[in-house]
């Protein structure tokens, strides 16, 4: 919890305050059974009226200022635990949005939406209530206690025994039921999992006719769930009522004890009276602080977590520049080697080529030959082991994040559709111009849908664009790409899910109204590749071709493998040259 | 302006009847257990009147030492037996809560059981059509969230009602028994809890429904904005990103400051409330006891009834807001339990016929929804042991058919046989399983890569090494032995560390390993490079000798070597034919075919 210490300073004055009347409140709240005491004292075994009507004043006014206290004290912490909890959550996604690609795979993204929501609200819960119970609990009990002592020490003493017996009670409960608790979410979230699981393969279950056993797999793993729920039950089941146990013994033995004090002399009705309400006051009060512990520590949990997070040091380092060169050769590759971190082989392996302005390279290879790793390596997703990757005549590391972005865009394979409009999706951050907006559309051959659609352009699409087809998305992947104009534009595997007559129209359109930029082309056809100005062949990581189609088909035989594999002819030819 | 209005009162009249049923469905599932329940409810009632005794012993104690120190001497006797009184009472309170609460877990943790194995069971048996039309989410939130709602009302909220009662009941019972003048003051102060512990519910929840729904507005956009990592890296959108975050987090804040003192007005406002009371109660009580008419003792039981009374009236104010909320929640539970299963009127055959492999579609008609139609008398044949591809635009109807096939969804018109019977003849379960399905989106569950291949195959093909052959057979071997824990590796279906292609493959790995007659391949190969997929195809030709095959693909070198091919467009199959066959009738299989060659410089 100290690490939200920062977060909390700005509004200290706040919680101190809030702190500070809440605890006269408590004060006040204890005050009142004191007055009646002393008025059945003082007023009804004497018969003076006078000292009746200035007791119940009293009474009167004690209650007042104890609900404006509380109320008042509820009021300034509310709103300040908010502000400090908003203070933290926004802090945690700004830091979220420095992390590299690694990192985010690291923590896993639904770890990460968890921190930024249920772990910041957590922390702030707790603050809140340590403005509040914990300092209301604390108070009542001590002040319960201070004032029975200097009612008479003696009872004090077996309502002293009462909240050890209570203490030890709680927690025993917060000791045994935590674990169990613990191991209750773990199964539940594994419930979770297989209920997700069943959802989303229902068409597999189905068709492989396996409905029954998944049944199995639930209903066992519910099983599972019910054991450990079913422990902290009855384990509860047995210790909640011992609080009201525990407070009617300690007044039974109280009320016993007192015989002997009035006997002694000691003690007068009033106190007695008194003492036997600061019993439920003290012991209720006794009740709250286990809960003050668990609250704690699940803030404790939470505010490392988000500790964890902020403490991720931002590892991409990126220069200043911000000038374009104007360069001709926009990207060039010298002789760039690289190993995804954990892994022994490497995914490239001396690669070199330059891409000149205007140009169109297209990179052909298998699975796992490197073409989307290339890709990730000029966005500065990742970092090369070897060799330097050039842009415009600098390393890619001098220039600024901002710099980069307007020079390079990519359409990946992996891409976000958002739950806007079809404008917003394309234009995002971007300035909106009217005919930029068509031109990118109509080049990414997503124009024919927008004019059938009612809304056109202002049509929503649903998150992650289930109310598009797999084709349609892709489009307007790519027109959102086209839309920003980057002198660098890469376009992984776009046609995947496009048939060749699109796909062809795609390439045109990108000639004609791109010109003067250059394109970066990942894909697995020949049919894509074969215009191109020139066709990086990958295999395994190495560079194994690079040159025209023409050149290629004659002299690369990795090249010719695949042209064959799809049905291009392949005339006698000779060796490869990479 | 009438016409509207009753018109809306229709609606909420139905969703009340609804809920009304619904409710009477929940406690025909609570009845299982209406032994239990009786002894809960007579052990509450229990311990709870035994409770009342102890304000009534107190205020007698109180009294016996009144006079004692009058006296000047204490009757200990009197005072013991009070004591013990009071023990005695405890103990056995304690008891009977302890049971009460032991029977009403296990009660309710038995009602959890039976509602999700039923509501999981229907689910499985719930055409496809429901999933296509409810989301996920919506389905995950009914099986959790909801289901422990109803467990908490029925097990939590029932008792606190019951209790809360007999405490409130019993309490002002006691107190009327001694002085009718003093409890006069509750006709004043128990009215004003119980409107000041409504209006503070009422606000509150309302407030926290903003809240909450705040809240969820703002995990809905950091999972969007968190997941599409990758997107706002690369076109540099952290910015955009922030501020409408930023928003999002100010509203949730604002919201949050109004919901949470609100609802913390609560105790200090019904605190407030008791010292008034206590404050009336000693004042009134003062003047009664000066005039002889009641005990201090008789004040001191008052005093202690009193403060039993604010607990309950919260809590039942609380119960009362939640109980629309509880009430859709088991609406909700039961709409799935009480949703259509799949029409399945066969009855599986005790041996699963073996079946050759001839389909026949006749005249087939297929809706998804009644004014789009999306096959429009579709007629074909797949003969035994042949391979037909299946080829046309996104949309022209490729998928349903498959799904007609499998009937995921049953035709409007036509049919379709399989060996010469119409598959709505066959039971459910045997028809499946003359298919292998590999489909567009690869699925895989939280096992070992052993366990997700071996899914669906008989046990006696899905041993490790069987599998394994087959992996290597399919050259699969090499990237899972790859994986931390090779063939032993856990997967799951979100797994980062797997790409498309490779769980495409691992998909259909598993479809090979079964090994059925039919074989259906919907788009399943083109997330993989074309080598690989060149590679995938001739094991597949090996595997599928003599069975029959149906391929859905873009690619034309998977077509080429297909012994039929339909080509479909808008719903409608227009022709048919081998490659050669339709390159020479010139129609729109030329022109697909074609498209292939052009290096894009003639185009439009």
């Amino acid at each position: 919890m100290k690490r939200m210490y920062p977060y909390i300073r700005p509004w200290l004055w706040a919680m101190v305050a809030a702190i500070l009347f809440k605890g006269a409140g408590a004060v006040t709240d204890l005050l009142i059974p004191y007055m009646m005491g002393i008025l059945i004292d003082t007023g009804i075994a004497t018969g003076e009226a006078h000292q009746i009507v200035v007791m119940c004043l009293a009474m009167l006014f004690l209650t007042l200022v104890t609900a404006g206290f509380n109320i008042l004290a509820n009021f300034i912490s509310a709103r300040a635990t908010q502000k400090i909890g908003e203070r933290i959550r926004n802090a945690l996604y700004s830091h979220i949005q420095k992390l590299t690609i690694k990192d985010v795979d690291r923590v896993e993204t639904p770890s990460l939406i968890t921190r930024v929501t249920n772990d910041v609200e957590h922390v702030q819960r707790t603050l809140l209530m340590m403005t509040r119970f914990m300092v209301r609990a604390p108070i009542m009990a001590i002040g319960g206690v201070c004032l029975s002592l200097m009612l008479d020490p003696v009872l004090t003493l077996v309502i002293f025994v009462g909240m050890i017996l209570l203490g030890v009670a709680s927690m025993s409960v917060y000791k045994v039921t935590r674990p169990i608790y613990r191991r209750v979410q773990q199964a539940i979230d594994r419930l979770t999992t297989i209920l997700r699981e069943g959802l989303s393969g229902i068409r597999v279950i189905k068709s492989f006719n396996k409905s029954e056993y998944e049944i199995n797999r639930f209903t066992s793993q519910s099983k599972e769930v019910k054991k450990h729920e079913l422990k902290a039950g009855l384990f509860n089941a047995y210790m909640d009522p011992s609080i009201g146990l525990i407070t009617n013994m300690t007044i039974a033995v109280v009320l016993f004890c007192s015989g002997f004090r009035v006997e002694a002399g000691a003690l007068e009705i009033g106190k007695i009276f008194t003492i036997v309400n600061y019993i439920n006051m003290i012991l209720n009060a006794m009740t709250r602080i286990p809960r003050m512990f668990m609250m704690f520590s699940r803030a404790n949990t939470s505010s490392a977590r988000i500790a964890e997070i902020l403490d991720i040091e931002e590892s991409t380092e990126y220069g200043k520049a911000d000038d374009r060169k104007c360069e001709n050769t926009v990207l060039e590759f010298r002789d760039v080697s690289f190993a995804y971190p954990g892994s022994p082989a490497n995914s490239l392996k001396h690669v070199s080529f330059k891409v000149k302005k205007g140009e169109t390279l297209a990179v052909i290879g298998a699975t796992g030959s490197g073409k989307t790793t290339l890709q990730n390596l000029i966005l500065r997703l990742y970092e090369p082991s070897e060799g330097s990757i050039r842009f415009e005549g600098r390393d890619i590391r001098e220039y600024s994040k901002r710099a980069l972005n307007r020079m390079v865009t990519a359409a990946m394979q992996q891409y976000t559709i958002f739950g806007m409009t079809i404008r917003d999706n394309i234009i995002l951050d971007q300035d909106f111009e009217e005919d930029r907006l068509e031109r990118s559309a109509r080049s990414a051959q997503i124009m024919d849908l927008i004019d059938e659609l009612d809304d056109h352009f202002e049509y929503e699409i649903a998150q992650n664009g289930t109310n598009l087809s797999g084709g349609q998305k892709q489009r307007i992947s790519v027109a959102r790409t086209l839309y920003r104009q980057a002198d660098l534009t890469i376009l992984d595997d776009v046609s995947s899910a496009l048939d060749y007559r699109t796909d062809l129209r795609l390439r045109s359109a990108l000639r004609r109204n791109y010109k003067g930029k250059a394109v970066l082309l990942i894909s697995q056809r020949i049919s894509s590749v074969r215009g191109a100005d020139q066709i990086l062949v990958l295999e395994k990581g190495a560079a194994v071709g690079l040159g025209t189609h023409e050149e290629l088909i004659r002299n690369c035989e990795a090249y010719r493998d695949i042209c064959r594999t799809q049905a291009v002819e392949v005339p006698e030819g000779g060796e490869c040259h990479a | 302006m009438r016409k509207r209005k009753q018109k809306l009162s229709e609606k909420e009249l139905e969703v009340r009847r609804r809920r009304r049923d619904s409710l009477f469905q929940l406690i025909r599932y609570i009845l299982r257990y209406k032994w239990r329940l009786l002894a809960v409810i007579v052990a509450v009632i229990t311990a709870n009147l035994l409770a009342l005794l102890i304000p009534a012993l107190t205020g007698q104690i109180v009294d016996v030492l009144s006079d004692g120190m009058a006296k000047g001497s204490v009757d200990f006797a009197a005072v013991g037996q009070g004591a013990l009184g009071i023990a005695g009472v405890a103990v056995v309170s304690w008891g009977l809560s302890a049971l009460q609460n032991v029977m009403m877990v296990k009660t309710a943790q038995n009602v959890v059981l039976d509602l999700r194995h039923d509501v999981f069971s229907k689910l499985m048996k719930l055409p496809v059509s429901y999933f296509d039309t409810n989301t996920k989410g919506n389905i995950i939130s009914i099986v959790s969230v909801d289901i422990d709602n109803i467990s908490e009302t029925v097990s939590a909220d029932a008792i606190t009602l019951i209790t809360g009662a007999v405490t409130v009941v019993g309490s002002l019972l006691s107190m009327l028994f001694i002085s009718p003048l003093l409890s006069l003051i509750f006709v004043v102060t128990v009215p004003m809890m119980c409107i000041v512990a409504k209006m503070i519910s009422k606000r509150a929840r309302r407030l926290f429904r903003e809240k909450k729904n705040c809240f969820g507005r703002l995990c809905g956009y950091a999972e969007e904005m968190i997941t599409a990592q990758k997107t706002i890296k690369v076109y540099g959108l952290e910015e955009y990103n922030k501020s409408n975050f930023f928003e999002i987090s100010k509203e949730l804040r604002e919201k949050g400051s109004q919901a949470e003192f609100v609802s913390s007005s609560m105790m200090p406002s019904m605190n407030g409330i008791n010292n008034l009371n206590f404050t009336l109660i000693c004042a009134l009580g003062a003047v009664l006891a000066l005039n002889g008419k009641i005990s201090v003792g008789n004040i001191s039981s008052f005093v202690l009834y009193s403060k039993k009374f604010s607990a309950p009236i919260v809590d039942t104010a609380n119960i009362v807001n939640m109980l629309q909320s509880s009430l859709a929640a088991c609406d909700r539970v039961f709409s799935i339990l009480n949703a259509d299963a799949e029409p399945d009127e066969a009855p599986p055959e005790s041996i699963p016929p073996r079946v050759k492999g001839d389909i026949r579609l006749e005249d087939v008609c297929f809706s998804y929804v009644p004014e789009k139609p999306v096959l429009k008398h579709v007629n074909f044949r797949v003969k035994p042991g042949q391979k037909v591809a299946i080829v046309g635009a996104t949309g022209s109807g490729k998928t349903t058919i498959i799904s007609l096939l499998l009937r995921f969804y049953d035709v409007n018109s036509g049919r379709i046989t399989l060996d010469g019977k119409d598959i709505r003849e066959y039971a459910l379960q045997d028809l499946r399983r003359c298919f292998a399905l590999v489909l567009q989106e690869s699925w895989l569950f939280e096992g070992s890569v052993y366990e997700n291949i071996g899914y669906a195959a008989p046990p006696e093909r899905s041993t490790p090494e069987k599998i394994r052959e087959l992996c290597r057979q399919i050259e699969v071997d090499d990237f899972i032995q790859t994986l931390p824990g090779g063939y032993d590796s856990i997967l799951h279906n979100d797994s980062g560390g797997l790409s498309q292609g490779q769980k495409q493959l691992l998909n259909i790995a598993r479809a090979f390993l079964c090994d059925p007659p039919i074989f259906i391949l919907d788009e399943a190969t083109s997330s993989v490079d074309t080598q690989t997929e060149a590679k995938i195809q001739q094991v597949t030709d090996k595997v599928i000798e003599g069975k029959t095959s149906i391929i859905i693909a873009h690619r034309l070198s998977t077509i080429l070597s297909a012994d039929c091919i339909l080509v479909m467009k808008d719903g409608e199959i227009r022709e048919t034919g081998t490659h050669e066959e339709l390159l020479k009738k010139g129609g729109l299989y030329k022109e697909l075919y074609e498209s292939q060659f052009l290096s894009g410089e003639t185009e439009e």
